[in-house]
């Protein structure tokens, strides 16, 4: 199982790969915005991305708009500070398949991997 | 005007501080001034634009901006690491987007927050048009203020804060 984290925080990527070991995910590539994120993804065809939305060079969801034209079966869980319900349904209509707002307690995290991990 | 922001940025600092480094956040009761009324050694800035325009303000001693970087990295970061001042810009960037959500002020974006490291400096703000919003905030790892300048879009001048640095 490979999974991309897409995030230009370092401190942030850190915290969802530990979440990620935990789970026993160990095959895990990173990127620091989205533009790195399509070359990640096309070098590696991750099983899993966990995506942020407000990054430099390329953001979240024009990464995702971007991945989605030649890739829908990838799971993505968008994680970010964009809470408003507009932002939500704007990444749904893009393909996310599921989002977890920051800050957030890294069971959480772990949980909504878990959850979609099993459904697919 | 204030209480709105107000409401929305307590919440939001108490909880970003309590999930992502594990303390609980005391705030005072907050003060409007036209400049911070402490020095910081470490300060990380976030404009808010759209309909809502303003910049929030992290200032920190370096000791307790070490001791919060740690904890919310979960490994021992001193300011000479790479990773100090990207955990500092992230915690006022959550700060931010919590707050953001909660004003629900329409369509309201967040830049990428910057980070300045340099002892006791001064968080100024230069449009005598808006005033900030001073918190402080109480920890265990030590103090620490927040900053707000904020308003609506229809106001008829933007934001501006500046930082001076003092020696």
């Amino acid at each position: 199982m490979k999974v991309l984290i897409v995030d230009d925080s370092r401190t942030m990527r850190n915290i969802q790969k530990g979440v990620l070991k935990k789970l026993g995910y160990t095959d895990i590539i990173e990127a620091v915005d989205g533009v790195d994120a399509l070359s990640k993804a096309q070098a590696n065809t991750p099983d899993l991305i966990l995506l942020d939305w407000n990054m430099p060079n390329m953001d979240g969801l024009t990464f995702l708009k971007t991945f989605r034209k030649n890739n829908g079966s990838t799971v993505v869980i968008m994680v970010t500070t964009e809470a408003e319900k507009t932002r939500v349904v704007e990444a749904i209509k893009a393909g996310v398949n599921n989002y977890l707002i920051k800050p957030f307690a890294p069971e959480s995290l772990a949980e909504i991997i878990n959850k979609m991990l099993q459904t697919t | 005007m204030a209480a709105r922001f107000i409401k929305a940025f307590v919440p939001s600092i108490q909880e970003v501080f309590s999930t992502m480094v594990q303390m609980e956040i005391t705030i005072g009761s907050p003060t409007i001034c036209d400049h911070s009324t402490e020095t910081a050694d470490v300060t990380g800035v976030i404009s808010m634009y759209g309909d809502i325009e303003g910049t929030v303000i992290l200032s920190l001693p370096l000791n307790t901006a070490e001791l919060i970087a740690s904890r919310f990295a979960g490994d021992e970061i001193t300011v000479d690491s790479d990773d100090f001042t990207d955990a500092i810009g992230e915690l006022v960037n959550m700060i931010a987007g919590s707050a953001k959500a909660k004003i629900n002020g329409g369509d309201v974006s967040i830049s990428c927050p910057s980070v300045v490291v340099g002892s006791n400096h001064s968080i100024y703000n230069q449009k005598k048009t808006t005033r900030l919003i001073e918190f402080e905030c109480k920890s265990q790892l030590g103090s620490f203020k927040l900053h707000v300048s904020i308003k609506p879009i229809d106001a008829p001048t933007p934001v501006v804060t500046k930082a001076e640095v003092t020696h």
